[in-house]
C-alpha cells in the first residue's frame, strides 16, 4: 500500500513538474516579447531630438509646437523663413554651428576666452542676439537657453517615419534620423540571395544522400554536414572575412569585396545544414511501400523520385525551407563580418554594401547609451525583425498544414 | 510453354538461404496460389518475377526464371521494362497521394505517354476491369486516399492493368480487407484470368481453393507439393501439406 501511494505521488509530483515547466515557459517568451515592445515602441513618444537637447524661439514667435518633419526640413534648411512670424528669416543656432554662429556675429577670439570656461556667459550672448535675429531658433542644453526666449515642444518620432525613412543615421546631432528601411531591405535582400544559393544546393543534396549516394560516400557526407551545423557562425565569418571578401573584390573588380553576395552565399552555407537535414528526413519518411508501388510499375529509380518522393516529401521539404529561413533572418555575427555594414538604400544591387536588422541591434547596442533614443531605435529595430521572422513563420505552418492536407 | 517458369531458383539474404532450389511451371491465364506458414518464403518467391528482390541490397539469387521462355535475369533484360509486363499488387493497399485519375494514369505517364484521350480511354478501361468504375466515375479529381480500404485496393489494381502488364503478382491482396471487399476482388480475378495470368500469395485456405487454379505449398524454403487446387486441399500427396491444409500447423 505505502509504496503504490509513493508511485502515485511520483507520477503527480512529475506530471506538476512539467506542466510548471510549460507553463513558465509560455510567460517567459510571453514577458520577452512584451519587453522588446515596450521598450521598441517608447521610440515613437518621444521627442524627435536628443534627449538633453531643448528647442526654443523668440518669445514673440507664436508657435508653440514642432513637428518631426518641420523639424528635418528646419535642420536641413529647406523652410528658410517663419510663416506665422512676420516671415522672418530663420536662423539656426545648434551645437554644430554655434561656433560659426557667434564668429559672424562678431565674436572675436576663441570662445572659451570670452564665455567662460564653461560657457557661463553664453545665454546672455544669445539673448542680444536674440533681439538681432528674432527668427532664431536654438537647440541646445536648457541652461545655455536664454531666459528671455520661448521653449517648443518637439513634436514625436512618428512609426510612418521609421518604416518608409530611407536614412539610417541614429547618431546625428541633434535629430537623429531613424529611417529603418535600409536595414530591413538588407535583411530582406541577402535573405532572398542566401535562399537562392540554399534552394539551388539543399533539396538536391538531402535527395542525394537519402535516395542515391552509395553507402560509403554516405558515411562520409553525413557527419560532414552534422560538422557544418555545428560551427559558430562567428568562424564562419571569419572564413568569410579571410577568404570569401577578397575573392569577391578582386572577381568583380571592387573597391570592397564587402557585399550583399559575399553575406548571401555564406549565409547560405550556415543554412544548408538545417534544410539538407530536415529535407532528408522528409524524404526518408517517403513510405517504402510507396516507392515499391512505383517501382513495381516500371518506372525508374529517377521517375520514382520526382514523381513520388518529392511530391510526399515536399511539406517537409517546404518546412526545412522554412527553418532554414529563419535562421537566416535573425543570422547576425557572420553578416556583420562580411556585408560591409554600411546602412545605405542599395535596390537590387548585391555588389553593394548593406547593414542588416541583426546587424545593426549587435553593432550599435554597445555604444547607445541606455534609456535613450538611439537604444530605444534599435528595439524598435529588434519588433521589426521579430515581426518579420514571426510572418514567415506563420506563412509556412500553414503552407505546410495545407500541403499536409492536401494529401 | 510455360507463362512462367523457376529453374533450379535459390535465394539468399545474406548468408540466409530463403528458397531452396525450386522447379515449378505456370501455365497461361491460370490462376496460381501460394500457401505456407509465414516466413516461408511466399513473398521472396513471387518477386522474383518481376525482380522487386533485386531493391534489396544483400538479396542472392541463383538459377533462372522464365518469362515466355527467356531469362529474366539475363543481364540483356532491364528490370524496369520487365515491370511493366508483370505488374504487383501489394498486401497493403497503396495508392500515390494523388487523385484516382491520376493513380491509374500514372503507369502510362511514366511510358512518356502524352495523348489526353488516350490517356484517359486507358484509365476507363482499367477501372472497367478492376469492377471501380461505377464508384468512382463522378469523383475522378478526388484524393485516392479518400477511398476506402477495398476500393483503394482495387485502385491498385486498375493502376497495375492500366499498362496492360500480362503477367498480375498479388501478395496477400485482401488480407487488410473486409469480406464484402474480399469477395469483391476474388470475383474480379476470376473475371481477370481470361487476360492475365495471376499469381497470388494468400494465406486464407477458402480463397485459395475458391480462386486458384493451382496450388503450390511452401514450408521453410522448400516447394512441398504443387498440384491442382483441388488435389492439393482434398488428396495432397505429402503429409506435410495435409497438416497445414487442415490447420494442424502454420
Ligand atoms: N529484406 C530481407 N532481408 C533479410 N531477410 C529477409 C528479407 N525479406 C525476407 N527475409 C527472410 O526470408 C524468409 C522468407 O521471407 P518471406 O517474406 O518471403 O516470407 P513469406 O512467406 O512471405 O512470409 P509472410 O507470410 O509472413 O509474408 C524469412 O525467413 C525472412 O526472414
Ligand atoms: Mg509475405
Amino acid at each position: 500500500m505505502a509504496r503504490q501511494a509513493e508511485q502515485r505521488f511520483g507520477s503527480l509530483f512529475w506530471q506538476a513538474f512539467i506542466k510548471a515547466c510549460g507553463y513558465a515557459s509560455s510567460v517567459l517568451v510571453l514577458i520577452i516579447v512584451l519587453f522588446l515592445f515596450s521598450e521598441g515602441m517608447g521610440l515613437f513618444s518621444s521627442p524627435a531630438i536628443d534627449r538633453e537637447l531643448v528647442a526654443a524661439v523668440h518669445p514673440d514667435n507664436p508657435i508653440t509646437e514642432i513637428d518631426e518633419e518641420t523639424l528635418h526640413a528646419l535642420l536641413g534648411e529647406e523652410i528658410t523663413t517663419w510663416a506665422d512670424f512676420r516671415s522672418a528669416k530663420v536662423e539656426l543656432v545648434n551645437v554644430n554651428n554655434l561656433e560659426k554662429k557667434l564668429k559672424a556675429y562678431g565674436l572675436q577670439g576663441r570662445p572659451e576666452d570670452v564665455l567662460g570656461q564653461n560657457f557661463e556667459r553664453l545665454p546672455l550672448l544669445l539673448d542680444s542676439m536674440l533681439t538681432v535675429h528674432p527668427g532664431m531658433l536654438i537647440i541646445l542644453q536648457p541652461h545655455f537657453v536664454p531666459q528671455r526666449a520661448k521653449q517648443v515642444n518637439v513634436g514625436h518620432i512618428s512609426l510612418g517615419r521609421f518604416l518608409a525613412g530611407r536614412t539610417w543615421d541614429p547618431t546625428r546631432s541633434p535629430s537623429p534620423l531613424f529611417g529603418a528601411l535600409p536595414l530591413l531591405w538588407g535583411t530582406i535582400l541577402v535573405t532572398l540571395g542566401a535562399l537562392f544559393f540554399a534552394l539551388l544546393l539543399g533539396p538536391p543534396v538531402a535527395m542525394y544522400m537519402a535516395e542515391l549516394a552509395p553507402k560509403p560516400i554516405y558515411r562520409w557526407l553525413k557527419p560532414t554536414v552534422e560538422l557544418l551545423a555545428g560551427i559558430p557562425s562567428v568562424v564562419f565569418g571569419f572564413i568569410g572575412l579571410v577568404v570569401l571578401v577578397p575573392n569577391i573584390q578582386v572577381v568583380f573588380g571592387l573597391d570592397s569585396g564587402s557585399t550583399v553576395l559575399a553575406g548571401c552565399m555564406l549565409l547560405a552555407v550556415i543554412a544548408l545544414p538545417t534544410i539538407i537535414s530536415v529535407s532528408e528526413d522528409a524524404i526518408r519518411a517517403v513510405p517504402r511501400t510507396l516507392k515499391e508501388a512505383s517501382l513495381g510499375m516500371g518506372a525508374t529509380h529517377w521517375q520514382t523520385m520526382i514523381r513520388v518522393i518529392v511530391p510526399y516529401s515536399a511539406p517537409g521539404i517546404l518546412a526545412a525551407i522554412l527553418l532554414g529561413v529563419g535562421r537566416i533572418v535573425g543570422e547576425t555575427m557572420a553578416v556583420l563580418m562580411v556585408t560591409g555594414n554600411t546602412p545605405q538604400m542599395v535596390g537590387f544591387d548585391f555588389l553593394a554594401s548593406v547593414r542588416t536588422m541583426s546587424a545593426a541591434i549587435a553593432a550599435e547596442m554597445g555604444e547607445a547609451p541606455q534609456g535613450g533614443l538611439h537604444y530605444k531605435s534599435l528595439f524598435a529595430v529588434g519588433c521589426l525583425l521579430f515581426l518579420l521572422t514571426f510572418i514567415i513563420n506563420l506563412v509556412g505552418e500553414l503552407l505546410v498544414a495545407k500541403k499536409i492536407k492536401q494529401r | 510453354m510455360f507463362k512462367l517458369e523457376a529453374k533450379n531458383v535459390e535465394v539468399f539474404y545474406g548468408e540466409n538461404r530463403a528458397l531452396h532450389p525450386i522447379q515449378m511451371g505456370i501455365e497461361r491465364n491460370t490462376v496460381t496460389a501460394l500457401i505456407g506458414p509465414s516466413g516461408c518464403g511466399k513473398s521472396t518467391f513471387l518477386r522474383l518475377f518481376n525482380r522487386m528482390n533485386d531493391l534489396i541490397d544483400n538479396c542472392r539469387i541463383s538459377g533462372e526464371v522464365l518469362l515466355d521462355g527467356q531469362n529474366i535475369y539475363d543481364n540483356s533484360i532491364d528490370p524496369v521494362d520487365l515491370r511493366k509486363k508483370v505488374g504487383m499488387v501489394f498486401q497493403k493497399p497503396n495508392p500515390f497521394p494523388k487523385s484516382i485519375f491520376e493513380n491509374v494514369a500514372f503507369g502510362l505517364r511514366i511510358n512518356g505517354i502524352r495523348d489526353k484521350k488516350y490517356i484517359a480511354e486507358k484509365v476507363e478501361k482499367a477501372l472497367h476491369l478492376s469492377a471501380l468504375w461505377d464508384e468512382v466515375k463522378d469523383t475522378l479529381n478526388k484524393s485516392a486516399i479518400e477511398l476506402s480500404g477495398g476500393q483503394q485496393q482495387r485502385l491498385c489494381i486498375a493502376r497495375a492493368l492500366a499498362v496492360e502488364p500480362s503477367v498480375l503478382l498479388m501478395d496477400e491482396p485482401t488480407s487488410a480487407l473486409d469480406p464484402i471487399s474480399t469477395a469483391k476482388i476474388e470475383q474480379l480475378i476470376d473475371q481477370l484470368k481470361s487476360e492475365f495470368t495471376i499469381v497470388i500469395v494468400t494465406h486464407n485456405m477458402q480463397q485459395a481453393g475458391r480462386v486458384s487454379n493451382r496450388t503450390a505449398f511452401f514450408h521453410m524454403g522448400e516447394l512441398v507439393e504443387y498440384d491442382n487446387t483441388k488435389n492439393i486441399f482434398t488428396n495432397p500427396a505429402k503429409e506435410r501439406t495435409q497438416r497445414y491444409v487442415t490447420g494442424r500447423f502454420g
